[in-house]
């Protein structure tokens, strides 16, 4: 499998860029729409119904050989899933998570019902923070709630780019809750050069998460 | 996060063939190859499209026994080809070409893969991960 390294080095064409992004837009729509249909379990028809669409239309929007899948299309397909459907332009920094990480496991979207039940508990939060690609100061002791975001400026390690760890769990937890607890950046293991993120099992206030930005 | 691994067999002669192809291929058909790939590698069920959309296909007569991947660029149409190992969830490149209607380019891509195949199967050569 491709490693952040492999596919940054293969990015420094200009060209092979350009049709990187189309070849990977072509795949990535198709492959979430599969994703989250396996994911909840529904047949074709089952998000054809939902999507307000026929069963033909979904079999050509989870083709990535189809090439008019329109935004029309999608939108009523993100409506079906109950979900949103953000298109936004990324950095290629954000590789991982659009591309090397990406897997039917890791496309878990939970449709707003779900989410609403953990924002009913207190639960559910902006997950603005954790986007934060930032190393956070050496030296600031970090407790397992508060967390201090150097905002200023990376810093440059050796092996910078590397692939980040992946942090254990700290207690059996679902799927869902992964995602909708994903909030925390926690510093990342010494030589490595990207924030990573902690799954908190127990809500945080939400004025400590803002504390250091 | 892959569910399927890929790699790339290495001759005793430390050529790699899948390496070798990928190197003749025009930029926007190794976007589209490497794509592929990462998709394949995180799907699960590969047998989940209906047979026509299935991004692979075991081949028979002749060179029972390779796998072909299935994409397109335009109108042109490749099948990289190696061995599949469902049990191992496993996919080894043998090789590529580019599919016309009565013949391939390079022409003898399936024969060669199918030589390759037989040299991994003694054991000869080796594997390494796809990149």
């Amino acid at each position: 499998m491709s490693t952040f390294n492999e596919v940054w080095r293969k990015l420094q064409s200009k060209e092979y860029r350009s049709a990187f992004v189309k070849a990977q837009f072509k795949r990535l729509v198709p492959f979430q729409i599969r994703a989250l249909r396996k994911q909840r379990g529904w047949s074709q028809e089952e998000l054809a119904e939902c999507s307000r669409l026929t069963q033909g239309v979904i079999s050509r929007a989870e083709d990535s050989d189809y090439g008019n899948l329109t935004v029309n299309t999608i939108l009523k397909i993100a409506d079906g899933f109950d979900v949103a459907f953000v298109g936004r332009f990324a950095a290629f920094s954000e590789l991982d998570e659009w591309f090397i990480d990406l897997s039917e496991r890791t496309v878990q979207i939970p449709n707003f019902e779900e989410e609403n039940r953990f924002f009913e508990t207190g639960r559910l939060f902006s997950r603005r923070v954790s986007r934060t690609r930032r190393m956070p100061r050496s030296g600031r002791k970090l407790g397992t709630r508060l967390v201090y975001i150097d905002t200023r400026r990376p810093t440059q390690l050796p092996n910078a780019g590397q692939r980040q760890l992946s942090l254990p769990l700290s207690g059996p937890i679902g799927d869902f809750e992964k995602t909708a607890l994903k909030l925390i950046p926690q510093p990342q293991t010494k030589g490595d050069a990207r924030l990573s993120c902690l799954v908190q099992p127990t809500p945080v206030n939400r004025a400590q998460i803002g504390g250091g930005i | 996060m892959a569910y399927w691994k890929f790699l790339d067999y290495i001759t005793e002669d430390r050529h790699n063939p899948i390496l070798e192809w990928y190197t003749t291929l025009e930029t926007d058909v190794r976007a589209a190859f490497d794509v592929l790939v990462q998709d394949l590698s995180g799907t699960e069920d590969w047998d989940a499209p209906k047979p026509r959309k299935r991004k692979y296909r075991l081949l028979r007569r002749r060179h029972i026994g390779l796998c072909e991947l299935i994409f397109r660029v335009g109108n042109r149409k490749f099948r990289p080809l190696g061995v599949l190992i469902s049990e191992n969830r496993e996919f080894i490149f043998l090789g590529g070409c580019e599919h016309r209607r009565f013949f391939s380019i390079p022409a003898n891509a399936f024969d060669e893969a199918l030589r390759l195949k037989s040299l991994f199967e003694q054991g000869r050569g080796a594997t390494r991960e796809h990149v």
